[in-house]
């Protein structure tokens, strides 16, 4: 493996070769490994388009999104004060963390999805009963406490306790790129017509694992560090046809760089309640920031727009220094920036999970900070390593079920 | 436009892997690709639908390990080449068929040309899963798109909520460690029989079919009560129905597919029937047309 900037380089200029004098070639060479559609040969992501030519002409749209937030906050302050050891890590200053939800004992990544589900179908038109797909990516599966249910999939639960009895159901998991993984699937389902209506939806109870790295961390170096960004938190988005194929979702793509498939790893507790998850966070950061410039502008690239024409860009949320350093990375490499400062909201919900686009999401929409016609990037770092971004533009229904207008 | 089912591969646990699911899908996975032709930097998606890892790990998703052991485009970007995307679906027992729909889909659209479906099952070792009832076992099969006619067909499913009090799969504290606990039911098999037989019956007058005109019917779970209420409800009889490996769980249907495909009865069908009934309860089915 080189380093990123020589590689960039050159890459840059093999895409334009190839794009711009021999298409038919490229598009041969692509074919022979198994690509086809309208995607660049020489692009690294996965790409779906809207619209995508005569076998997926239609084009999804978000129409919704909820969360569910439990009520009680732990301060990084209280968290810090109950490890078993000294640690002397200044953790809000080290991650910008200075709070995050915590579940009473009451939630679970049961409730907190179904909370959110339902949540978000009520800024919509739609009822339970109108829902084609159900897809639960939830990383952690809780239900009754600390019990994980692996089997049947939390999908068939979250249906039926939302009355979506007549949705076909199914999890997927991507780790914290769960969710925008079930929107890549739901954007193919939706473009081609295959179904009209989808819901993703997770819940995260992940408070657990952050008790548990509280007994275990000794000092900055300890690989359970990150375990102590966690919030718990539940999240959901509806996705549906776009009425008269108006721009909606316009490009997804997704990638996974799996030779960093190791460097974060989560198992349930040999002897303790709940999971436990270690991090190599500094070389996930640096894979990170090396290789989201990168794939972005692919992504930019297939939508095709600049990075200023993006108006809000929501990142996974790690911890503010990451987003901030990972964005000045973007800015520098793509040349620009979007029209408003990076979304962070790890501050007060701290890491959510598969949740935190969304519950950053809804920040924005309540907010009113996101406009009708405003271009959003949803960019996924998550565990695998999986790098992806979902472009779409929110239309002044999305906006106004927050109760903004234009 | 058809979605082709190539190379199905079934590998069962020796005395040195029967312990690591992960293991078991690299294996499958390979063979799979070797009997195709393919080599792993050809394979744009990856999904895996395997249930009992190692470890019980919940994080990552088991594909992109599968996909850097099988060396599937793990590197960083660079140019001249395309990754590989791979992520896990689950659905129980019925974690194959739909990862299939999942892979027709992005086939159908032209996404991609070729989808790597794997499974695999095991004991998650570490004493953490006392008397599991599997055998350790992983398997693989490669979706392809072809212009032609034929290959999967629309699919249909149904559900019977019962909350798992049939089947179900938990991890949890018992005894101060965390632990698998399988709870398997008397009656599991006759409730997914039936609602097996409901996704058939959508199916069938979805497409204006009669149990008559399939040839051959791939089903899962390999159970002798499963096979009965589904057949009886369907009206299909058990000379028709090919199942395979009695304690596999996600990798059942992939062993009841391997068996049809090397006893040449898929490929002398004229039609054939996929089916899997899987815990929650819910049911899968699909027409393939070899």
């Amino acid at each position: 493996m080189g380093t990123c900037s020589p590689r960039h380089g050159v890459g840059d200029r093999v895409h334009r070769t190839v794009s711009g004098l021999l298409p038919l070639v490229a598009r041969a060479l692509a074919k022979d490994r198994g690509f086809v559609g309208t995607v660049a040969p020489s692009q690294w992501l996965l790409v779906e388009h809207s619209p995508g030519g005569d076998a997926a002409p239609g084009v999804a749209r978000i129409a919704a999104v909820g969360r569910a937030l439990p009520p009680a906050r732990v301060s990084t302050d209280e968290l810090m004060a109950s490890t078993r050891h000294r640690t002397r890590i200044d953790l809000e200053r080290l991650t910008g963390v200075h709070e995050r939800r915590v579940g009473d004992g009451t939630d679970d990544s049961f409730t907190l999805a179904v909370k959110a589900a339902v949540d978000c179908l009520a800024h919509t038109s739609y009822g339970p009963e109108d829902l084609d797909v159900v897809i639960s990516c939830s990383i952690t599966k809780f239900r009754d406490g600390l019990t994980q249910w692996l089997d049947p999939p939390m999908s068939v639960a979250v249906a039926q306790a939302i009355g979506a009895t007549s949705a076909t159901t199914f999890d997927v998991s991507n780790a914290c790129a769960g969710m925008l993984t079930g929107v890549f699937i739901l954007n193919d389902w939706i473009r081609q017509g295959a179904i009209r209506t989808g819901l993703v939806v997770s819940g995260e109870f992940i408070s657990s694992l952050a008790r548990n790295a509280a007994r275990h961390v000794r000092n900055i170096m300890s690989r359970e560090l990150a375990s102590l960004t966690l919030g718990d938190a539940g999240a959901a988005m509806l996705v549906e046809r776009s009425p008269d194929d108006k721009p909606g979702i316009t490009v997804t793509g997704f990638t996974t760089i799996a030779e960093h498939s190791r460097l974060c790893v989560a198992y349930p507790s040999s002897h303790e309640p709940g999971a436990r998850m270690f991090t190599r966070s500094q070389a996930l950061q640096v894979a990170a920031i090396r290789d989201t410039p990168i794939l972005l502008r692919e992504a930019l690239e297939a939508a095709g727009l600049e990075i200023e024409d993006i108006d809000h860009v929501v990142p996974h949320q790690t911890s503010t220094r990451a987003i901030r350093k990972g964005m000045a990375h973007v800015t520098q490499a793509l040349g620009g920036e979007p029209t408003h400062p990076v979304v962070v909201t790890v501050d007060h919900y701290g890491n959510t999970a598969s949740t935190s686009h969304t519950v950053a999401l809804v920040d924005e929409l309540e907010a009113g900070r996101i406009r009708p016609g405003d271009t959003v990037a949803l960019v996924a770092l998550a565990s695998g390593l999986v790098i992806g971004v979902v472009l779409f533009r929110a239309d002044e229904n999305l906006v106004q079920s927050y109760g903004h207008a234009s | 436009m058809a979605t082709r089912l190539e190379g199905v591969t079934v590998t069962t646990g020796g005395w040195r892997r029967s312990h690591s699911a992960l293991r078991l899908a690299v294996d499958a996975a390979r063979q799979t690709l070797e009997r195709t032709g393919r080599t792993p930097d050809q394979i744009p998606l990856l999904i895996y639908t395997g249930l009992f890892r190692d470890r019980n790990l919940g994080e990552p998703a088991l594909a992109p390990m599968i996909q850097e052991d099988l060396g599937a485009n793990p590197e960083d970007p660079h140019s001249g080449r395309r990754g590989t995307f791979s992520f896990d679906i689950s659905n129980g027992g019925g974690g194959v068929l739909s990862a299939l729909e999942v892979a027709d889909r992005f086939l159908r659209a032209g996404t991609v040309d070729v989808v790597l479906v794997v499974s695999s099952d095991a004991n998650p070792g570490h004493g953490l899963a006392p008397g599991f009832p599997f055998d350790p076992a992983g398997g693989a099969v490669l979706c392809t798109r072809s212009d032609g006619p034929g290959g999967l067909g629309a699919f249909s499913w149904a559900t019977d909520p019962d909350d798992g009090s049939s089947f179900r799969a938990t991890v949890g504290e018992r005894t101060g460690s965390n632990v698998l606990t399988i709870h398997h039911a008397t009656d599991y098999a006759e409730r997914a029989g039936r609602v097996a037989a409901a996704a058939v019956q959508r199916l069938f007058d979805q497409e204006s079919l009669k149990p008559i005109d399939v040839d051959v019917v791939v089903a899962s779970p390999n159970d002798d009560g499963f096979r009965q209420v589904f057949g009886d409800e369907v009206g299909i009889e058990d000379e028709r129905i090919v199942s395979a490996g009695a304690r596999l769980h996600t990798v059942s249907f992939l062993a009841g597919l391997e068996t049809a495909v090397t006893s040449g009865r898929l490929a002398r069908s004229r039609k054939a029937l996929f089916v899997c009934a899987s815990a929650g309860v819910t049911a899968g089915a699909v027409l393939f047309t070899p």
